[in-house]
């Protein structure tokens, strides 16, 4: 028996309510969910329903008669050994949580739940990778800014928002009504977003203000590696600031893990709904245009699409308010073909997944100066998993090649990366950017 | 005794005691797990939008497969389900009359019985017998009109057969040369049960394989016997999503939905 392992699975267990056993028990093994999964491309194994299936078999072990009498004969076992442990980190990180296996089952069964479950259990083991433990350790931190070297990238990008609004940014001020939230993962992967946000709330006139440094990586860091209590730790230093500052609206940019998590998952975790509202910057924009406080300058400059984030649209509700704004800003707008909004396709690399990869590895320690170790299990996991990676986001590139956008407009950090990363790679010459990038020089306030 | 006796008058009162003993078990589980959280705030929708939603939420899984999986659609949820087990369990009317005898209300859906034969409302297909009337034929007369060619128990039986055989054999290479995790060994008890149950009903109301009646009787004993381990076992297998997973799952999703503004 792998050591500690039972205590992770009590753990684990002892946070069962009943949605989550409807997920457990209530697979019936069509497979369905398979062709809508990002990384069912990798194999068959990896299909959603078979990926949550590890978790099925420690369930049943655990917290089922005939699991405990029968065992393997009714799919029910603990992992024993290494090669389980190979296995299962494998199936844990090649999902990304965009909610589809969910939006597609026959029974209303959301895998990716599961596998998250699963990853807590191997975070109790040691079975985290390397680059999400240190990007949790640093969220964990008193402060993000780690070194020298961080903090000049993030004064570096608050110099530059200072220039471009020709005045002192209105840092953790209090009374603000809007309170923009940006994170760190965005200094490194969209810095020009932070200054884009900047910039428009300083246009618009709003009485706003900013942390001084970001209150979180992507946060919470805990729900991407799998541990609850640093979720939570995360969430009181975000609510505690937004008590300091008094701030009425949380405005967030980064429209994957970050806000659907403060949006709708929050209140489940803290078991306390939050003073304030969160607002992706979307909204912000859409409530602003339809309110007449702004206008969009409408444009000739290529295809425009617009990628709904799995995050944003499916996980928060949020797809009209985009097309609303990008469609105002060009003459030629097309949706992509193989779904949007709850149906949209996952860009392949989120919750975690492009940033365990190689490139992400070096990402992280070129933002950062820092080296991250590879565990020794981890030499046999990324090679095959980076290799994964890459055909799981080619499905987003041929989607957008079908209608040869130009410009792939969309609202969250993670899928820029991974929509740019995958043009590079596989030699398109369109471009992913963030809608308030995007709409930046077009918009005019009235 | 024989095996017709002990399927009606023995096993009838233990399958449904263990049944219901089942259900039980398995809701309070979901009772007791229930834990009441903080909500966020949820996204206005207008109430057509909510309607859609929960309609939406019952039918896209079956638009994907459409779409997506095929295969799946025709013999899992085409075959097995829309035109296989749930006509033929509910309106196959050798069942109305037998759901009705438990539960007489249930008589209230006796016209829209479904025959046995788009033929005759005797034996048919494989049965020595020619109907006397004027024509070498007479079709049944049922509310189902000319849609009786597909409503009738012979080939409604045949589809469901075909499914349950195809997705029994589909999932041999998934288990044993893809290894898929999610194919398990009480997949393929449940397949061959419900296989079983349907071929030995289709067999009784031929009155297959000869038609003395030791015969026809074992057969529509085995038809019971097995239906009732299918009952006796449904809260504890896959079957369960038939009288709860399913609803609960479908209503779940549309209630996250509704929550999230989709």
């Amino acid at each position: 028996m792998i050591e500690g392992i039972e205590k992770a699975i009590d753990i684990v267990l002892s946070d069962i309510d009943s949605v989550t056993l409807h997920f457990l028990e209530s697979c019936v093994s069509c497979g369905i969910c398979a062709p809508f999964c990002p990384y069912t491309v990798a194999g068959p194994i990896y299909e959603p329903a078979d990926k949550a299936e590890e978790m099925r078999y420690i369930y049943r072990k655990r917290m089922t008669i005939a699991g405990k009498v029968l065992g393997p004969l009714v799919g029910a076992k603990y992992p024993k050994d290494e090669e389980d442990l190979d296995r299962m980190v494998n199936m844990a990180y090649r999902c990304v949580n965009c909610r589809y296996c969910y939006q597609t089952c026959a029974f209303g069964i959301y895998s990716g739940k599961l596998v998250i479950m699963l990853r807590r259990i191997l975070d109790k083991v040691g079975r985290t990778p390397s680059t999400l433990k240190y990007l949790q350790s640093i969220e964990l931190s008193d402060s993000v800014l780690i070194n020298d070297r961080v903090r000049e990238r993030w004064e570096g990008i608050l110099e530059e928002a200072k220039k471009a609004i020709g005045k002192d940014l209105p840092l953790d001020r209090e009374g603000a009504d809007v309170v923009y939230l940006p994170w760190l993962a965005e200094a490194m992967l969209t810095p020009e977003v932070i200054v884009s946000t900047i910039k428009i709330l300083d246009m618009v006139g709003e009485n706003w203000t900013m942390p001084s440094e970001p209150l979180g990586f992507e946060p919470p860091m805990g729900v991407i590696v799998g541990d609850r209590e640093s979720e939570r730790k995360v969430f009181r230093r975000i609510n505690s600031y937004m008590a300091k500052v008094g701030g009425k609206r949380a405005l967030i940019s980064h429209g994957g893990t970050p806000y659907m998590e403060m949006r709708f998952e929050m209140p489940f975790v803290m078991n306390e709904r939050p003073p304030y509202d969160v607002v992706h910057v979307t909204e912000y924009l859409a409530e602003l245009y339809e309110g007449g406080r702004i206008k969009i300058r409408r444009e000739e400059n290529g295809k425009v699409t617009w990628h709904d984030p799995c995050k944003l649209a499916r996980g928060s509700g949020v797809v009209e308010q985009p097309r609303i704004l990008v469609k105002a800003s060009t003459t030629d707008y097309e949706d992509l073909p193989r779904g949007t909004g709850m149906y949209s396709h996952c860009c392949g690399g989120g919750t975690g997944i492009a940033l365990i990869t190689c490139d992400g590895r070096k990402l992280i320690e070129e933002f950062t100066g820092e080296k991250i170790e590879p565990a020794e299990w981890e030499k046999r996991f990324c090679p095959p998993l980076e290799e994964d990676y890459k055909k799981a986001i080619k499905q987003k590139i041929d989607e957008i090649s079908e209608i040869n956008a130009n410009i792939v407009v969309t609202g969250c950090s993670t899928c820029i990366y991974n929509i740019n990363k995958g043009a590079t790679i596989y030699e398109r010459d369109f471009q992913a950017v963030h809608i308030v990038q995007y709409l930046l020089d077009k918009i005019e306030v009235t | 005794m024989g095996l017709y006796e002990f399927a009606v008058y023995d096993m009838f009162v233990p399958t449904i005691a263990i049944f219901a003993f089942g259900i039980v078990y398995r809701l309070s589980r979901y009772v007791f797990l229930y834990k009441r959280t903080a909500q966020p705030v949820w996204r206005r929708t207008s109430i057509f939008r909510k309607i859609y939603l929960l309609i939406d939420a019952f039918l896209h899984a079956i638009v994907g497969a459409i779409k997506r999986s095929k295969v799946t659609f025709v013999s899992g949820i085409f075959l097995l389900h829309f035109f296989g087990v749930i006509p033929v369990l509910f309106l196959l009317s050798h069942h109305v009359a037998w759901w009705s005898y438990y539960f007489p209300p249930y008589g209230i859906l006796k016209p829209l019985a479904i025959p046995t034969s788009a033929t005759s409302s005797t034996l048919t297909v494989t049965a020595p017998f020619t109907p006397v009337t004027g024509m070498s034929y007479s079709f049944v007369n049922t509310v189902w009109g000319p849609l009786t060619v597909i409503l009738n128990g012979d080939v409604l039986a045949i589809l469901a057969i075909i499914g349950t055989t195809f997705k029994l054999l589909e999932k041999i290479p998934g288990k044993f040369k893809e290894k898929l995790a999610r194919v398990r060994l009480g997949d393929f008890v449940a397949l061959l049960l419900l296989l079983a149950i349907l071929i030995s009903g289709y067999m009784a109301t031929h009155h297959l394989p000869s038609g003395d009646i030791e015969t026809y009787k074992f057969m529509l004993g085995l038809h019971i016997f097995t239906a009732e381990i299918l009952v006796l076992l449904l809260p504890f297998t896959k079957f369960f999503h038939f009288v709860f997973s399913f609803w609960y799952g479908k209503l779940h999703e549309a209630y996250d939905l509704w929550r999230r503004g989709l």
